[in-house]
């Protein structure tokens, strides 16, 4: 499924900014060249949270196991273009999804472990997704038994196919089928019939929106290479070199910041189920890790724990990566300086913002904890090979106009090879989150920084969209407050986000009960959790108001209600 | 526990072209050239036969004879106290004998059994026939509009592998054309000597008339005349036949595996049933596979060639993807590919099957086991398969309600 207009791809081909590499050319290139070395590796504590043995994978078992996951999806009556929906957990299989879905030319969806029935149930609509692939057991639910008890209202749903024990009837177990051997022709003829084209779609990653309902953002193997190409660069990954990812693998962190420079490079990439720290650096130690991303708040805090750092072992590492908040300039420092460890600093997105301060192009410590290169902005160059496919600008939100002074907080808009097309099956977001000359608005507000006249650096300022971020997972608040607007005791709602050390931000409801009434967070939570929404959506803090701030003409003044329980945070040393 | 294994001895098949009707002779006469010609190929002796199985579906119908145990009972002195049965399973009646023969040998009631297929058809008109043909749906409660029954029937099933894959004509067409095609290499095929033109395989209703719904002339099996006859024996009876022939005991060919599954009566049962699901017959799939997993090979890549059921095109575009050839709704795949030509990686029907060959109903299934003896022996003939070791056969009655499947292969 192509869905990119053919005058753009003409356009960054010429350029060339895309080429005709798909994700499974890479695979078959490393299976070729280095058979025998180790590609994947599973969580070392795989028991803990679904079943079969922690495994190792050479490139050419992988190899195999895509083979045979591939056949297996055929016979589940798979076409080209038809989509699959996932929802594993850090594992070699959900590796071996993505592969057999780019050896196919299928879509994979993929969903975070936390959806439950409401996600999954709008989703797999949306996407009209024919088959659902899960496991039995992920930490203490069965997915296998909540999809296939879902199938009734999922009319798109052929099969659900599932790894693990206890398969519910109806579900049909890969374990076993992953074990035999396995027919070669369905496949061949399949690929002698359909060609796989690099800018075919490859995934639909969710994000949230401001909206309330999800946004999909589909990928093609080109829209990945791209920002693939930004983590190689800066974290300077080598042919070979070992990665460890303790994202969930289901978005632009863990896609295109790890599996994807992973195919590029040809090493081992080692899984990581979010996030348990002993495990996590036993991994580094154990497999000589030479690249990993983490929370900005976990750098911080190894290295305020002396005891815990002296135990680990780093010498491995080369770069982490981190971001998604901004990043303490001592920290950054400290980890280079006494360490000899590059920290990146990311601010990516699902929807293709790449910038990336690396080593190479902020060697200032300090300064790459808190700016970010102004990555095609006319004037500066970088090495970077993400820099040149990309064009940013700063946009004044009341005038409308280009900021070219320092100082002055704008929206950052961007275009280029990393941004997606479009929200798939949604022209009228589309319209409104694209400008006029096809620049897409990140809804991230930036200032210009740097020396004199040489504003070559963004800062970021804050978020201009109404959205919170937990531990990397977007929340809409009005999707919350939707669900909270339905208990009877609850006259009105605002739901927002209050800063969080650990997870970045976290939910908290503002809410007004109706007249004699009172509600506890408890209460509260039972009610949407009833709902069967996941559970990182639900409320952490709940302040129960007389009436909700709102300026003369009604509207909602989020901005004071964040102050305040900002406020009320700090007093109250919130850490729920 | 694994049961004893169970040999193929070879056989006989008598030329589908023939019309027993016009010659003057009759059904007794069909089964004797069968078993006469079984004995001479093999260098049997009728004495050394313990037991018989015979395939007919409609022998009532077409001739007014049923009782066809005695008949196989009356064709040599030697049989005259021979335990006999016959078989019932529309078009699979020849493979139901077959499964019957091999469940005694696996037994060990006896050694050697011969089980022979029949039917007689052309000594009615052709809509007769059909109308005959029909009891083997569900009489009075499916396709009672049709003019044609199992065209009528037939053509639903392209329309489901339409509606859930979508289906083009061209690739029914080929289907025709390579059975057609492979059958001028069979000496014993009905059409063997028929001649076609490029419009024949077009949808053009002057050269390939419409019969029934989306299916053409030319998607259709013949009605067909003949019989075939083949010996399944034990280990022991086929260790002193191989030193008596002065063959290699490995050399001869054993089922391997087998499946049989039977399905509600009703088509539309059938297609309600796997609505939403990938394989339009999923029972159809598991007689396969379980044929896959007694034989213990892997799959369809163990196949050297495939002897399939092929009344109508539609049904061999349905065995192709219920044989893991490709994905389900997907045949199309192999026959552009050209997988299932001769030549190709995975041949179907070398033998010109159904369309090509001819459809004596109750023979069928004996006469697919036979040609996959005579391919694992290297005995085809112009329409071998070059090197061939293991064959698989599927033979379906009704609108797929009875379905088996056997690998034949030497060890």
């Amino acid at each position: 499924m192509i869905l990119c207009p053919a005058e753009r791809i003409e356009e960054y081909t010429g350029k060339g900014w895309w080429g005709t590499t798909t994700l499974d050319d890479l695979l078959r290139q490393s299976v070729k060249d280095h058979p025998d070395t180790i590609a994947v590796v599973d969580p070392s504590n795989r028991a803990e949270f679904t079943d079969g043995p922690a495994r190792r994978l050479t490139w050419a078992e992988l190899d195999q196991a895509v083979d045979r996951l591939s056949v297996r999806l055929l016979e589940s009556g798979l076409e080209k273009d038809d989509v699959i929906a996932v929802q594993l957990p850090n594992i070699i299989e959900l590796i071996a999804v993505y592969l057999a879905a780019s050896r196919l030319g299928v879509i994979v969806s993929p969903f975070p472990v936390q959806y439950r029935e409401y996600e999954i149930e709008q989703l797999v609509n949306f996407v009209e997704a024919k088959v659902f692939l899960t496991a039995t057991r992920i930490g203490k639910h069965n997915h296998a038994e909540m999809a296939v008890n879902l199938q009734p209202s999922l009319p798109s749903l052929r099969q659900v196919l599932a790894w693990g024990e206890n398969l519910p009837e109806k579900v049909v177990g890969l374990d076993r089928l992953m074990a035999e051997p396995h027919d070669t022709l369905i496949l061949a003829n399949y690929l002698k019939a359909n060609s796989i084209n690099a800018n075919d779609i490859v995934t639909i990653c969710w994000t949230s929106g401001t909206e309330g309902r999800p946004k999909g953002v589909p990928r093609s193997h080109n829209d990945w290479l791209v920002p693939a190409y930004g983590t190689v660069d800066a974290a300077e990954l080598t042919p070979g070199c070992h990665v460890l990812n303790p994202f969930p693998l289901v978005n632009m962190a863990g896609i295109g910041g790890m599996l994807v420079p992973w195919l590029l490079t040809g090493g081992k990439l080692v899984q990581h189920q979010p996030l348990n720290l002993m495990v996590f650096l036993q991994q580094i130690a154990v497999e000589r890790i030479n690249y990993t991303v983490t929370p900005p708040a976990l750098l911080n805090m190894l290295l305020q724990n002396k005891a815990l750092l002296e135990k680990a072992d780093f010498s491995s590492i080369k770069t982490i990566g981190s971001g998604s908040a901004p990043l303490s300039p001592w920290m950054v420092k400290t980890w280079q300086e006494d360490h000899g460890i590059f920290v990146l600093n990311f601010f990516g997105s699902n929807e293709g913002a790449t910038l990336v301060s690396g080593p190479n192009e902020i060697p200032d410590p300090e300064h790459r904890a808190l700016y970010f290169p102004r990555f095609g902005a006319s004037g500066y160059d970088w090495t970077a090979r993400v820099s040149k496919s990309l064009q940013t600008r700063l946009v004044d939100l009341t005038t409308g106009e280009d900021i070219s002074q320092a100082g002055q907080a704008g929206e950052l808009l961007i275009k280029g090879a990393a941004v997606m097309t479009g929200y798939y099956k949604a022209p009228d977001l589309n319209q409104r989150a694209f400008d006029e000359q096809g620049y897409f608005h990140t809804g991230d507000m930036f200032e210009l920084s740097g020396e004199g006249e040489d504003l070559r650096f963004y800062r970021y300022v804050g978020r201009s969209k109404d959205i919170i971020i937990r531990g990397g997972q977007n929340i809409s608040p009005e999707e919350v407050e939707n669900h909270i607007q339905g208990h009877p005791k609850i006259a009105e709602v605002a739901v927002i986000g209050y800063p969080d050390k650990v997870m970045g931000e976290r939910v908290c409801a503002c809410v007004v009960p109706r007249p004699d009434q009172e509600i506890s967070l408890a209460e509260l939570v039972t009610f949407l959790k009833e709902k069967k929404i996941a559970v990182f959506k639900l409320p952490e803090h709940l302040i129960v108001m007389a009436s909700l701030p709102r300026n003369p003409v009604g509207k909602l003044l989020k901005g004071s209600l964040r102050e305040q329980v900002k406020e009320k945070a700090a007093s109250e040393e919130v850490t729920a | 526990m694994t049961p004893p294994p169970v040999y193929v001895l070879g056989g006989f098949q008598t030329d589908f072209a023939f019309n027993w009707e016009r010659a003057g002779q009759t059904l007794f006469d069909m089964m004797g050239s069968a078993v006469h010609g079984a004995l001479e190929a093999t260098s049997i002796q009728p004495s050394e036969i313990e037991t018989a199985h015979v395939g007919n579906f409609a022998g009532e119908l077409f001739c007014g004879q049923g009782q066809l145990g005695g008949f196989f009972a009356s064709l040599d002195p030697a049989f005259a106290a021979l335990p006999a049965s016959r078989h019932e399973a529309a078009c699979a009646s020849g493979s139901i004998a077959v499964l019957a023969a091999s469940a005694e040998i696996e037994a060990g009631r006896y050694d050697l059994a011969c089980v022979v297929g029949l039917e007689q058809m052309r000594n009615v008109p052709g809509q007769q026939a059909a109308a005959y043909l029909g009891a083997a749906a569900w009489a009075g409660r499916e396709a009672q509009e049709a003019r044609f029954p199992w065209p009528y029937l037939f053509s639903q099933i392209g329309d489901e592998y339409d509606r859930r894959y979508g289906l083009k004509y061209e690739h029914l067409a080929r289907i025709a054309e390579i059975n057609f095609s492979n059958a001028r290499r069979n000496p014993n095929a009905q059409t063997r000597k028929w001649s076609f033109t490029d419009e024949s395989f077009q949808p053009d209703d002057a050269h390939n008339p419409l019969i029934e719904g989306r299916l053409r002339k030319q998607d259709c099996g013949q009605i067909t005349d003949g019989a075939a006859a083949i010996f399944l024996a034990s280990e022991k009876y086929a260790r002193t036949y191989a030193a008596r022939s002065c063959i290699l005991f490995e050399s001869i060919p054993l089922i391997k595996g087998w499946g049989h599954r039977t399905a509600p009566m009703l088509l539309e049962t059938k297609l309600t049933a796997s609505r939403d699901q990938p394989y339009i017959f999923p029972h159809v799939r598991l007689a396969i596979t379980d044929a896959f997993r007694r034989a213990a090979i892997g799959g369809v890549n163990a196949l050297d060639g495939i002897e399939t059921h092929d009344c109508f095109t539609t049904t061999e575009y349905m065995a192709i993807d219920h044989f893991g050839i490709t994905g389900p709704g997907q045949s199309w795949q192999a026959i552009e590919n050209g997988v299932i030509e001769p030549g190709g990686t995975l041949p179907i029907n070398p033998s010109g099957g159904l369309i090509g060959s001819g459809h004596p109903v109750g023979a069928t299934g004996v006469r697919m086991v036979l040609d996959a003896y005579k391919q694992v022996t290297g005995t085809a003939g112009d329409y071998q398969v070059e090197g061939a070791k293991t064959f698989a056969t599927l033979n379906i009655g009704g609108s797929t309600t009875t379905c088996v499947s056997f690998i034949v292969g030497t060890s």
